[in-house]
């Protein structure tokens, strides 16, 4: 079996190609060959992860207008021709998924969405995926080639190492499309939603906050615990946090060392946003909410009342520490 | 400009508990008893478009239609769009034998032939996602059936000036990126930064939708032979609940200090240091 990885320059490709890379662990005894495509904008990226099995070939796909999905599609389209690939493996964010989708309705193929899992069996593709609102989880034999797969999103996890050798590069020029239906663009970062995703202490807010004004009040804990602040849907939809801090399958996927999540019920869609954190709390004042089915330590009472005493608890011990390593250095001096 | 919304209910899965997702030998989930909800991405795709027809400079020329896959439980929800002021209200009936859970092939297909052979829209909105399959992949394929353009993860869309475009504002990875764009097009709506929910209609109008005829189309209506429905590109073999890994230690305490205190000693303050 042939495989491609498609991969692109503009986002972080260390940790694309671990998230890739994960998928690859079914497949890999059946893989003949597997090939990295690069796409990028101006100019090609200086290091290109070391992946667990050998790459035969890395192809650097130029794209002129890389927020433009159709013009993305016209280059894989034309490199697929070529190659004749029976797996192409894309990313998990938002342009991964359009390109797995549309590619295959274009070659005929087969295509699947946040995989979790793909496995071999009897010479066919299966893939595991969460649905119904990930409360279930749901094995997809493919059923025609190429088998088009966008793995689903894993948190900022490990990326993998950097390798400079680019001995093997290979550029392959294409002709571009002319998009004449778009007529202008802007591009604005948003700060907000890159601190979350890369936060290693997260405080998760639910709809147990109950206002805007509770929710300030929890930035506050949030700060004094050096954690980074997300919300469920409800609270977003409220209007009690803002959009970039949504957490869950629609919003971040999180693995922070350390998440709170405090007045959160549980539901399917936000514990697929921080279920691979590394140590899970949850607070909540019902016994029984799906919540607690998820984390490490579990605590039944009101969230306010918790975290307050847990800042205040926080704000003293930072207090000494901070006393404690200037009475060193005094001693030092 | 013609405007449709494609739409899906789905069961408040929030309500039920771990014992209700019981699946049958048929891969089936019986959610029939639930209480039956907007998608929260279609809803605001519902609000979005009412917005865009109603509010912008040329509303007496907007057409809106709310159309929806599904079986006679939709219509409530179809009357409902009426009495916010929808002009059309379809819904496509495939029967219960027709299973399309996991084949977007299909919906996609039933969507791009209303549009194309009755519909006659040059604006698209569907919610990212939706659905019990979950599949994320309505939006994508019905842009590539109709050959047309799409932007996901939309938040934001107004008329342009020129009022023979529009502005489409959408999230990227760590970005907003904004749009001024041509028709036709296809929007596939992402979480919405202003008015998410769908308005809420007077007395008045709730009466008047009520008394609206949904229009009921089957799948021959649309030239689609049972056949076409059929044929998917994937086969569901297997529906399970995932079992949880964690043993959640629950803390014991008087009050909430004890219990703070309890969590930040014993489980904390190492983790914190990192």
């Amino acid at each position: 079996m042939k495989a491609a990885m498609v991969m692109h320059a503009d986002a972080d490709i260390l940790l694309q190609a671990a998230e890739l890379n994960s998928l690859l662990a079914g497949p890999a005894d059946h893989l003949d060959s597997l090939e990295m495509w690069l796409l990028y904008h101006e100019k090609p990226p200086e290091n290109i992860p070391r992946f667990a099995y050998p790459l035969a070939a890395i192809r650097l796909l130029q794209v002129d207008a890389p927020d433009v999905p159709e013009a993305v599609l016209h280059v894989l389209q034309q490199i697929q021709s070529n190659r004749k690939m029976d797996m192409l493996l894309f990313c998990s964010d938002g342009l991964g998924q359009e390109l797995c989708t549309r590619l295959a309705y274009r070659l005929g193929g087969s295509s699947a969405l946040t995989v979790e899992r793909c496995l071999v069996v009897d010479a066919t593709i299966a893939v595991e995926r969460p649905v119904y609102g990930n409360n279930l989880m749901a094995r997809i034999r493919l059923e025609l080639r190429p088998y088009c797969l966008s793995v689903a999103k894993k948190g900022k996890g490990s990326p993998l190492e950097a390798t400079r050798d680019t001995a093997f590069f290979e550029t392959v020029n294409l002709p571009p499309l002319q998009i004449d239906w778009l007529k202008a663009w802007a591009i604005e970062v948003d700060e907000g939603e890159s601190a979350l995703a890369a936060a290693e202490i997260v405080l998760a807010v639910g709809n147990g906050v109950q206002s805007r004004e509770n929710m300030q009040k929890m930035q506050v804990v949030a700060d004094t615990l050096g954690a980074e602040i997300g919300a469920s849907r409800p609270v977003v939809m409220s209007a009690w946090s803002d959009m970039n801090r949504l957490i869950g399958m629609s919003g971040h996927i999180l693995s922070p060392r350390i998440c709170i999540a405090a007045g959160v019920s549980g539901a399917g869609v936000f514990r697929g946003g921080i279920r691979n954190s590394r140590f899970l709390v949850a607070i909540n004042t019902d016994k029984q909410a799906a919540i607690f089915e998820i984390a490490d330590v579990g605590i039944v009472d009101d969230l306010f009342a918790v975290l307050f005493e847990l800042e205040s608890i926080v704000r003293k011990a930072t207090a000494q520490n901070d006393a404690v390593a200037a009475q060193e250095r005094q001693n030092g001096d | 400009m013609k405007i449709v919304v494609c739409f899906k209910t789905l069961a408040d899965y929030p309500m039920l508990t771990e014992r209700d997702w019981r699946v049958d030998e048929q891969h089936q989930v019986d959610l029939a008893w639930v209480r039956q909800v907007y998608n929260c991405y279609d809803e605001s795709a519902l609000e979005l478009a009412l917005q865009l027809a109603h509010d912008g400079p040329d509303a007496a020329a907007c057409e809106t239609t709310a159309l929806s896959i599904d079986d006679s439980r939709a219509d409530l929800f179809l009357r409902h769009l009426y009495a916010v002021q929808y002009d059309r209200a379809v819904r496509i009936d495939c029967g219960e034998e027709v299973d399309l859970r996991f084949n977007p092939l299909a919906v996609s297909l039933l969507l791009a032939s209303y549009i194309r052979e009755i519909g006659g829209q040059q604006l698209v909105l569907i919610g990212s996602e939706g659905g019990m399959g979950d599949n994320r992949q309505t939006g994508f394929l019905v842009a590539e059936r109709l050959g047309w353009p799409c932007i996901r993860e939309v938040i934001d869309v107004v008329p342009e000036e020129s009022r023979e475009c529009l502005c489409v504002t959408s999230r990227r990875e760590g970005a907003v990126l904004t749009q001024t764009v041509g028709l036709p097009l296809v929007l596939v709506i992402g979480n919405v930064l202003r008015s998410p929910y769908l308005r809420v209609p007077t007395l008045k109008e709730k009466l008047a939708g009520k008394k609206k005829q949904v229009l009921v189309l089957s799948p021959t209506d649309l030239a689609i032979a049972p056949d076409n429905l059929s044929g998917n590109d994937r086969t569901l073999v297997g529906l399970f609940r995932q079992r949880q890994d964690r043993q959640c230690v629950m803390l014991a305490g008087e009050n909430a200090r004890e219990k703070a205190k309890t969590l930040y000693h014993q489980y904390l303050a190492e983790r914190l240091k990192g």
